[in-house]
């Protein structure tokens, strides 16, 4: 069974759940597209291919308290704020179950991230419209089976509606119930086959890596953008009694030449060209060796943001 | 005991050092945990050396700032140079790519006859060793708690060499190459919290070359963008040419094949 | 929910003065780390650092702490009473239990001799599962002697030699490169497993003096040293090919070492 929406309700719809959710749906901000807590549903974007920038800041934010300290006490801080995301693209949704990989499971789970998670309900919007430069149709992470509460089929005047989860019952209860089943179907430009990503089995002396590498400012804008890229550094910021202070976690960059640098100062990827290499064997090789699926869904916004140009589809289909 | 610090300044505006009275309440917590024995422009008291810390704004621009640099590192534990001025020299510093005579004679005149005996402004790392350099023109107040509070508990502050490009990300900005063409965020110390671009303006690099940046993929680009020669030269010399990051920028600019 | 960031704050218990600027320091807690384990140590203000365990006992942890880092300095001017924060121990360890019933050869350069300690100790508990032991210490003069309270038992109990790299006034035994010295032993590579802890470049060519032994790569045990920052493989920073050092290592077969590349 699925649901059905007239899409001039889906305002009142997401307005009826602020009381006890935060909602985040997409907006235009400064000509970008970008997801933002919204408190006036006129402003949503319902048309779009993706936002700019990734969704990760609201699992894993770019700069976060773990915990605070004393001299005699440690406390941590969770976000137990409720929040509903509309508006994902399939391919986050993706980008979220690769992070559940690193981040949950077996007995190292990152509470701050799963709090965070079980604290989120996602509306994903199944996709229409390719965003720039997004190539996820080639990865099969164009289309979603899970990983959704409740997904959203455009059907021009109206939204099919199918429920992914327990969680999703609250939120249809009053929805009209309907019999279509909905479909959507993505054509990127960009493509990127299993075919050619496995050549990188083979090319980790391959001449591309050099060549390519000394266009790149390693500026870390396609880490900072990804969707999957979750590498952090941890610091302490003492509070001025020099006593007390927070232990905080900021985004790292594997392109950034500090990220490998050991105390005594011998940096292990100091070449650009090693760490420009690293980023794409960790995204479509070692991942996979790891946890089975490519680390990549395809969003594209590594090329987007890269204020070199730089293609990550280009350089594989190099290879 | 608390440790002596002292706040001293050559040729500069005392932008950096405004920026610390702009602290306000924080600054009056700071000065429970210091005695400040020197701040020309936020305090009357003037005492000798010695020091753990001396924090000093501005380039050495005249003569007698050479000595008065010797005698402050000689005096002090731990040397801090403020800003871009102290750092790289700062816009003064322009006069290493300018005609000497013409600036004087913009400078000075029958009213306003030159007193000093002024040489090329220089960061103060040319005369003395820095211990460590709080950058940009003007500093941002919280790096300089920052790196107070690190050196109050005990540890020299360690350079994050982030480009300015990871803190527009995080702001989630446009991009200035996009917008414009040009910016020097991703080969710009970062750490500013990407106040320029932020605010929607191209990084103009006051925080000085990081050692890993690509030059070379900088200028290719902003040319690509149609970005002229004269433009990309008065760019990255505006702050800190005197860098030798960017010895080569001249014939680097001029070679068309990049 | 167990927190994996959140340390746990434990008094130092010992400190024991190793060379002019290395310490040991003992803390009580009772996770007992396998052979190889490290933990994750805090001084809060500065930061966090890992630091492997130098010692194998339900009681007690000691690491040992060479001025290097923020931290490490940080902890070197801690003493008995003061509070640190310690997560772990994380990591795999020396398999011990695929070691039973061979000889071994546990070779240690400068700090490494620390994790190599936990060996010793292990193997002290455990010498019935084991064969004939050969210790190799090489440090750079004696000043820089780590463990040296441990000497007189451990020469009780095993084939031990110490080295130092360059002549020293006072100084009549052993001198020259850990390598060298191995070549020289006479030991052969049969039914042996050798454990080796020490800078890269030692352990690169005290493994060729081992190949011209007759040693092959899978016969060699090594424990690596990286960027690490969470432990617990979340952070990325230790990844070399398809391997967190902090989760999948420190201690890998030589063999493994071998593929990997940055």
């Amino acid at each position: 069974m699925n649901y059905r929406l007239s899409k001039q309700k889906i305002g009142d719809f997401l307005a009826s759940l602020m009381n006890e959710y935060e909602v985040i749906a997409p907006v235009n901000d400064n000509s970008l597209i970008k997801f933002k807590q919204i408190s006036n549903t006129d402003k949503i974007i319902l048309d779009f291919g993706n936002s700019r920038y990734s969704l990760k800041k609201y699992f894993l934010p770019n700069k976060q308290v773990l915990f605070k300290y004393t001299k005699e006490d440690i406390q941590e801080e969770l976000d137990n704020k409720k929040r509903i995301i509309f508006g994902i693209k399939p391919c986050d949704v993706h980008a979220l179950l690769i992070m559940d990989k690193l981040l949950l499971g077996e007995d190292l789970e990152d509470i701050y991230y799963k709090t965070k998670r079980n604290n989120t309900i996602i509306f994903a919007l199944a996709n229409n419209k390719p965003g720039e430069n997004e190539f996820s149709s080639s990865l099969g992470t164009d289309k979603l089976e899970r990983g959704y509460d409740l997904l959203f089929f455009d059907k021009g005047d109206y939204y099919i509606i199918k429920s992914g989860s327990e969680k999703a019952r609250g939120f249809t209860n009053n929805l009209e119930q309907t019999e279509e089943e909905p479909q959507a179907e993505l054509n990127c430009e960009k493509s990127l086959s299993e075919e050619q990503i496995s050549k990188l089995k083979t090319s980790f002396d391959s001449p591309v890596w050099k060549e390519e590498s000394e266009k790149c400012f390693s500026c870390a804008g396609c880490t900072t953008t990804c969707p999957t890229c979750g590498c952090f550094d941890v610091r302490d910021d003492p509070n001025l009694d020099l006593e007390s202070g927070s232990r905080i976690r900021i985004d790292a960059s594997c392109q950034l030449k500090n990220y490998t640098g050991v105390a005594g100062g011998h940096v292990f990827r100091e070449g650009r060209d090693s760490r420009f290499k690293h980023r794409y064997y960790h995204k479509l090789d070692y991942f996979k060796d790891q946890y089975g699926k490519h680390m990549c869904v395809g969003c594209g916004r590594c090329i987007t943001n890269c204020p070199a140009k730089i293609d990550m589809t280009e350089i594989i289909n190099k290879l | 005991m608390k440790p002596r610090v002292a706040i001293f300044d050559l040729t500069s505006c005392d932008g950096c050092q405004v920026e610390i009275l702009n602290l306000e309440d924080h600054l009056l917590d700071i000065l429970g945990k210091i005695d400040l024995v020197n701040f020309r422009i936020g305090k009357e008291v003037k005492e000798p050396g010695p020091y753990d810390i001396a924090i000093v704004e501005g380039s050495v621009s005249k003569e007698e700032e050479i000595e008065k640099i010797k005698k402050i590192r000689d005096d002090s534990k731990i040397l801090i140079a403020l800003g871009t001025c102290a750092t790289h020299g700062g816009l003064q510093s322009n006069i290493h790519f300018m005609d000497e005579n013409e600036v004087k004679k913009a400078a000075y005149n029958d009213k306003h006859p030159q007193q000093t005996r002024d040489i090329k402004a220089e960061p103060l790392s040319k005369y003395v060793k820095v211990d460590y350099s709080i950058r940009g023109c003007p500093i941002d107040k919280w790096d300089f708690v920052k790196v107070l509070k690190q050196l109050l508990i005990g540890k020299l502050p360690k350079e994050d060499n982030n480009p300015v490009c990871v803190e527009c990300r995080f702001n989630e900005n446009v991009c200035q190459f996009e917008e414009k063409g040009k910016c020097l965020g991703p080969m710009t110390h970062g750490g500013c919290n990407a106040v320029c671009p932020s605010n929607n303006q191209p990084c103009d690099g006051c925080r000085g070359p990081l050692e890993d940046l690509n030059l070379k993929a900088g200028i290719r680009i902003m040319k690509e963008n149609g970005v002229s020669d004269e433009e990309i030269l008065k760019m990255v010399r505006k702050y800190t040419g005197v860098d030798e990051l960017y010895n080569k920028i001249e014939e680097l600019v001029k070679n068309g094949n990049n | 929910m167990t927190n994996i960031y959140k340390p746990e704050l434990l008094r130092i218990d010992k400190v024991f003065e190793e060379t002019k600027d290395i310490k040991t320091i003992r803390v009580k807690d009772t996770s007992n780390p396998k052979p190889g384990q490290f933990y994750e140590v805090s001084v809060f203000g500065i930061g966090e650092a890992p630091f492997g365990s130098a010692s194998y006992s339900p009681d007690f942890v000691d690491m040992t702490v060479r001025s290097v880092g923020s931290v490490s300095k940080a902890i070197i001017n801690l003493s008995q009473g003061d509070k640190i924060g310690v997560r772990g121990p994380y990591g795999n360890g020396f398999p011990m239990d695929k070691f039973k019933g061979k000889d071994l050869v546990i070779v240690g350069g400068g700090t490494g001799v620390a994790p190599i300690r936990t060996v010793i100790e292990y193997v002290e508990k455990h010498r019935q599962d084991y064969g004939e032991v050969h210790l190799f210490f090489g440090f750079r003069s004696p000043e820089e002697f780590l463990f040296k309270y441990d000497y007189d038992r451990w020469k009780e109990k095993f084939n031990f030699t110490i080295t130092i790299d360059k002549p020293y006034e006072g100084w009549s035994g052993n001198v020259g490169f850990l390598n060298s010295i191995i070549e020289q032993s006479g030991i052969k590579a049969e039914n042996r497993i050798v454990i080796i802890c020490g800078p890269p470049i030692m352990i690169k060519v005290t493994v060729q003096s081992l190949e011209k032994i007759g040693f092959t790569d899978e016969q060699v045990y090594v424990s690596l040293e990286r960027m690490m920052q969470c432990g617990v493989g979340k952070c990325g920073h230790c990844m070399v090919g398809n391997k967190y050092v902090c989760k999948d290592g420190p201690v890998f077969c030589y063999k493994e070492v071998k593929g990997m590349v940055d």
